[in-house]
């Protein structure tokens, strides 16, 4: 694989001007491409990441400015090309799929005529269009998509996600480029679809020998796929190694930090790392190593000189502290996680555990449910979505139940509907051993919270975080003396008091995360339900948020839902976990014994596809799960999985298996749990 | 679609039914005897009562309503109290040089609006991009009056090269046109300086969009790009405009037409309006109501069978 490089890219440095300020979004990148290879780069957002992956297109906005370098593609350098010859390079010797499926194809035109747009634009290559629709069927039935033929008649929005990502790849599949850039093709998509997606592209070299730029803040995915990593940290490489040797063996300090955040299984009961502070601003960089301010490792050095790459075998590092010969013994002291001491949080008492605090009884939630004469006649041709379609979950006092499934399996609606942010269908909620329906709303307000996925949304733009952190508190006319101070709120979420002027637009997304978390802890509610309480944020944030989680529920016995579809997230730190489907539970257990043994064919599937990074977790056996999930409107007959399930059978498709004890606690909905192996499958 | 289609055709018939009450109501909301306002101070209690029953006003006012809508059922609009014409006549006659008025202006308004905006999109920031944004504000806040009279001035009392006054007749369609010129572009001024900037900012959205990034990506070509990507989802939100613009056309044809002494339903309103001629207003002013109702769904409907995003949206709409 390591014969002379494709794509080789040397000093490469990229500005961006704005309102007259100069970023430096690219510094002296170097980056080379072998035929075949898969070299994954990594960083948190505002690393430079994405503009390393537009420059090798030489696609970048019209502020971005490159000052310097070489990309030398097959013997000629892009930067110095004219746009037509660049154009012709495009598509052809290089091109590139992004992360956001929905949004990359033209919603107005036919797949079909977007396909033979692209195939039309580089008809020089001496393609004749006779052969056009061929190839194309061909490219979409090898990317998985069902009847090619007609499908090329169907607009974007016809299709999941999942599915038009996979029309980008036969697109570009269509053209045959030696290089694929990939700039955070699954990062939109469900673990299952991150899956296929990831196989596409190792089937993608394999038969087409494609090499692959995997551009991704996702470490797990970037640890199985690729052969070589950088790691980029304020718009320089900062580490580049064999993947392998990258994981097992971190030599820059970032690269470990970043490692040692990720939540999993195996760092359970320990505080994650984190990375405290922030990525510098790119227009006034620190003068020595970027890295300094946030380095456990910095000397004096480290601020006053920035230091060069220090080649190691793999790659490079460029740390002053790292030495090759003593490349071993390299470790980094361990972290102590982000301490603020938090005043003590006025808890009544600390209720026994086992108490059951919320029970649900056979909870619906059908959306679109006919109401009325005129409705019922109409819906015989439009079935209900059955969002939640016969739930039962109780959740005790102090205890972390982690729900986890596919979009669509039910999730969010039914967090929302046992916090009675949405009326059941049918079904009983019992909250703290009263029925729902008797406890006025305005108390069970007071005693559960909400902490939303997107946190800048849900805090009003125009009030400043002093205010909407004591907003719980004039919404239920809480007597001064039982409130807390904003600054005792934000030193609870690890955050400084001088944030209490800020407006919500002016915090980043971890510190809007907290405000959120604060503000859902000042009423010292019993109960609340987190929905993907991490999604979007950089690994140190995430790192940072769990921790506090974790922390507050320790030390104030709080009960939690998390909803997400980051099974490591559930893995580290909840007590039980859940899998939806389809509207429904299909297994339920303590944490370790899900993960140990699990019994449904799907949660085995789900648990074996999310990446690890840990070297012995990372070369496990993946179960994939064929197709996407089904409408909810029409779920399957018999069980609801039978459709994706590879041990489904004659008895699957008639009856609906009910959940049935596979353990202590431990239940599953299955026919054949006992007799499938899941190991082998 | 036909569920979409059977809803908006049920909303533009209540909107119609109303407009129709409202319409046959008015004449006794209006203060004081109707007959007496249509013949003056001086009339003779005799003629008032002849008119009163001529007017139908003898009979009860639900009488009166059921009158007026059976007839409109029948497309009997009543006659004119004046002339003692049909009313459907009257308008039937002034209908063609009102329409043929608007459609003019519409069709210049997009033939200069549309490439103009194109043109600005291509070169954003450039000289014609300074240029027609400077202009735009001038065009789209003149009202029709004002751009009337002074095209009127300069190019037919000034200069002399087209005629001033009058429709002329279809039977001399050189003529009728160089008369529809100028009245055609006082009204088509305000979209010269209204649909350019919204060209151009739609277009400079698509072109902001991650699919245009992404066929950049595959190496289409500029102009592919741009013209028939770029410029098909960009010209989609204007095409919803189109009931907005044949609205803006029919009530600026009654400026233009009064100013260039033009037949027409606007001309024909006026003078009804000065003769309280109520058959003739009310006929007016439901043509009216129906054309602009017209206009707005065939404009929905085209930009749902345009865009295919929409069709689907509306499927989840009337789904539930
Ligand atoms: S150079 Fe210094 S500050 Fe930078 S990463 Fe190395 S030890 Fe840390
Ligand atoms: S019941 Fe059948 S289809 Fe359902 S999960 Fe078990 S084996 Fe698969």
């Amino acid at each position: 694989m390591s014969d002379k490089p494709l794509l080789d890219i040397k000093g490469l440095d990229v500005s961006y001007h704005l309102d007259g300020d100069v970023y430096a979004a690219l510094r002296d990148i170097g980056l080379t491409v072998t035929p075949g290879e898969i070299v994954g780069v990594v960083g948190e957002s505002g690393c430079g990441k994405s503009t390393l992956s537009a420059s090798l297109l030489r696609l970048l906005p019209g502020n971005a400015e490159i000052d310097r370098g070489e990309a030398w593609l097959k013997g000629r350098d892009m930067l110095r090309l004219g746009e037509e010859e660049l154009r012709r390079l495009r598509g052809r010797d290089i091109a590139m799929i992004f992360q956001d499926p929905m949004q990359s194809l033209n919603p107005t035109f036919r797949i079909g005529s977007q396909m033979a747009e692209a195939w039309r634009s580089h008809q020089a290559r001496g393609a004749k269009f006779a052969d056009f629709h061929g190839e194309a069927v061909k490219a979409l039935t090898s990317v998985g998509i069902p009847d090619a033929a007609e499908r090329m008649a169907s607009y974007p929005h016809e299709f999941s996600g999942g599915m038009r990502q996979r029309i980008s790849i036969a697109t570009a599949l269509l053209l045959q480029p030696s290089i694929l850039v990939a700039d955070e093709p699954t990062s939109a998509l469900d673990v299952t679809l991150e899956a296929q997606i990831l196989e596409l592209l190792k089937q993608l070299r394999e038969d087409h020998g494609t090499a692959i730029v995997y551009v991704s803040h996702d470490l797990g995915t970037v640890a199985e796929l690729c052969d070589r990593v950088i790691v980029m940290y304020a718009g320089r490489v900062v580490e580049e190694n064999d993947a392998a040797a990258l994981f097992d063996n971190p030599s820059h300090p970032y690269t470990r930090a970043l490692i040692d955040c990720i939540p999993s299984r195996t760092r359970r009961g320990a505080a994650l790392a984190t990375i405290p502070g922030r990525v510098p601003s790119l227009s006034a960089l620190p003068p020595g190593c970027k890295f300094a301010e946030r380095c456990t490792m910095a000397r004096g050095i480290c601020s006053e000189e920035e230091p060069g790459l220090v080649p190691q075998a793999g790659g490079g590092v460029r740390c002053h502290m790292f030495d090759p010969a003593k490349a071993e013994a390299w470790r980094i002291g361990d972290q102590a996680p982000e301490s603020v001491a938090a005043p003590p949080f006025k808890v009544s008492v600390k209720e026994p555990e086992r108490e059951a605090l919320i029970e649900v009884r056979d909870l619906r939630k059908h959306f679109g449910e006919a109401t009325g004469f005129v409705g019922r006649l109409l819906s015989v041709a439009r079935p209900p979505v059955r969002a939640i379609d016969g739930i039962n979950l109780t959740i005790r006092r102090g205890e972390v139940v982690g729900l986890v499934g596919e979009s669509g399996s039910g999730k969010t609606t039914l967090g929302e509907v046992m916090l009675r942010l949405q009326a059941a269908t049918s079904g009983g909620i019992t909250f703290a051993g009263k029925d729902l329906r008797q406890i006025p709303e305005r108390d069970f307000r007071r005693r559960v919270q909400m902490i939303f996925q997107d946190p800048q949304a849900s805090l009003s733009p125009r009030q400043r975080v002093a205010a909407l952190l004591t907003e719980p508190y004039r919404i239920h006319g809480i007597a001064a003396e039982e409130q807390q101070s904003v600054d005792a709120l934000l030193a609870m979420v690890g955050l400084s008091a001088d944030l209490a002027a800020k407006f919500p637009h002016q915090l980043s997304g971890g510190q809007a995360r907290r405000v959120g978390i604060a503000r859902a802890l000042a009423l010292k509610p019993d109960f609340i339900v987190a929905d993907e309480p991490t999604a979007g944020l950089d690994v140190s944030a995430a790192s940072a948020i769990l921790n506090l989680m974790r922390d507050l529920q320790q030390e104030l016995g709080l009960t939690f839902l998390i909803i997400t579809h980051n099974i490591n997230l559930i893995a580290y730190m909840a007590h039980r976990i859940a899998v939806m489907y389809l509207g429904q539970i299909v297994e339920i257990g303590p944490t370790e014994a899900v993960f140990d043994r699990p019994a449904h064919p799907y949660s085995a599937s789900l648990l074996s596809l999310t990446s690890q990074i840990d070297a012995p977790e990372r070369k496990r056996g993946r179960l994939l799960v064929p197709g996407e999930i089904p409408s909810p409107r029409n779920p399957p007959a018999g069980c609801r999985f039978h459709t994706r399930c590879v041990h489904a059978s004659e008895r699957c498709r008639s009856e609906a298996p009910t959940l049935e004890t596979a353990g202590h606690g431990h239940e599953v909905a299955c026919h054949f749990w006992r007799h499938i192996d899941q190991e082998k499958s | 679609m036909a569920g979409y289609l059977l809803k908006r055709l049920g909303g533009a018939v209540v909107v119609l039914f109303l407009t129709a009450l409202l319409l046959a109501a008015a004449v006794h909301l209006v203060p004081g005897d109707p007959a007496r306002a249509v013949l003056g101070a001086h009339a003779t209690p005799e003629l008032i009562a002849q008119i009163r029953i001529k007017m139908g006003l003898d009979k009860p006012v639900a009488m009166q309503l059921w009158d007026f809508f059976s007839g409109l059922l029948r497309g009997d609009l009543g006659t004119d109290f004046v002339g003692g014409v049909p009313v459907t006549t009257l308008i039937g006659e002034a209908l063609a040089d009102t329409l043929a008025l608007a459609l003019a202006s519409m069709i210049l308004a997009v033939a200069g609006g549309i490439p103009l905006g194109i043109a600005v999109a291509r070169r954003p920031g450039g000289v014609l991009d300074r240029l027609t944004h400077a202009l735009s504000m001038v065009f789209v806040s003149a009202p029709v009056y004002v751009t009337s009279l002074i095209l009127l001035l300069i190019f037919a009392v000034k200069l002399r090269y087209l005629p001033a006054m009058g429709a002329g007749q279809f039977s001399d369609p050189i003529n009728y046109i160089s008369r529809l010129i100028l009245p055609a572009t006082a009204l088509a001024l305000f979209w010269w300086g209204y649909l350019p900037r919204i060209l151009r900012a739609t277009m400079l959205d698509v072109l902001g969009t991650q699919y245009i990034r992404s066929a950049r990506a595959f190496g289409f070509r500029e102009n592919v790009i741009f013209y028939r990507y770029a410029l098909r989802n960009a010209v989609l939100p204007i095409v919803a405009l189109f009931g907005l613009m044949v609205g803006y056309s029919l009530t600026g044809t009654v400026f233009a037409e009064t100013i260039f002494g033009r037949s027409g339903l606007g001309t024909l309103a006026l003078s009804a309006i000065d003769q309280r001629n109520w058959p003739v207003i009310r006929g007016v002013v439901f043509t009216y109501a129906l054309f602009f109702i017209c206009a707005n769904i065939l404009a929905d409907l085209s930009y749902r069978v345009l865009d295919p995003r929409v069709r689907l949206s509306e499927e989840f709409e009337t789904g539930v």
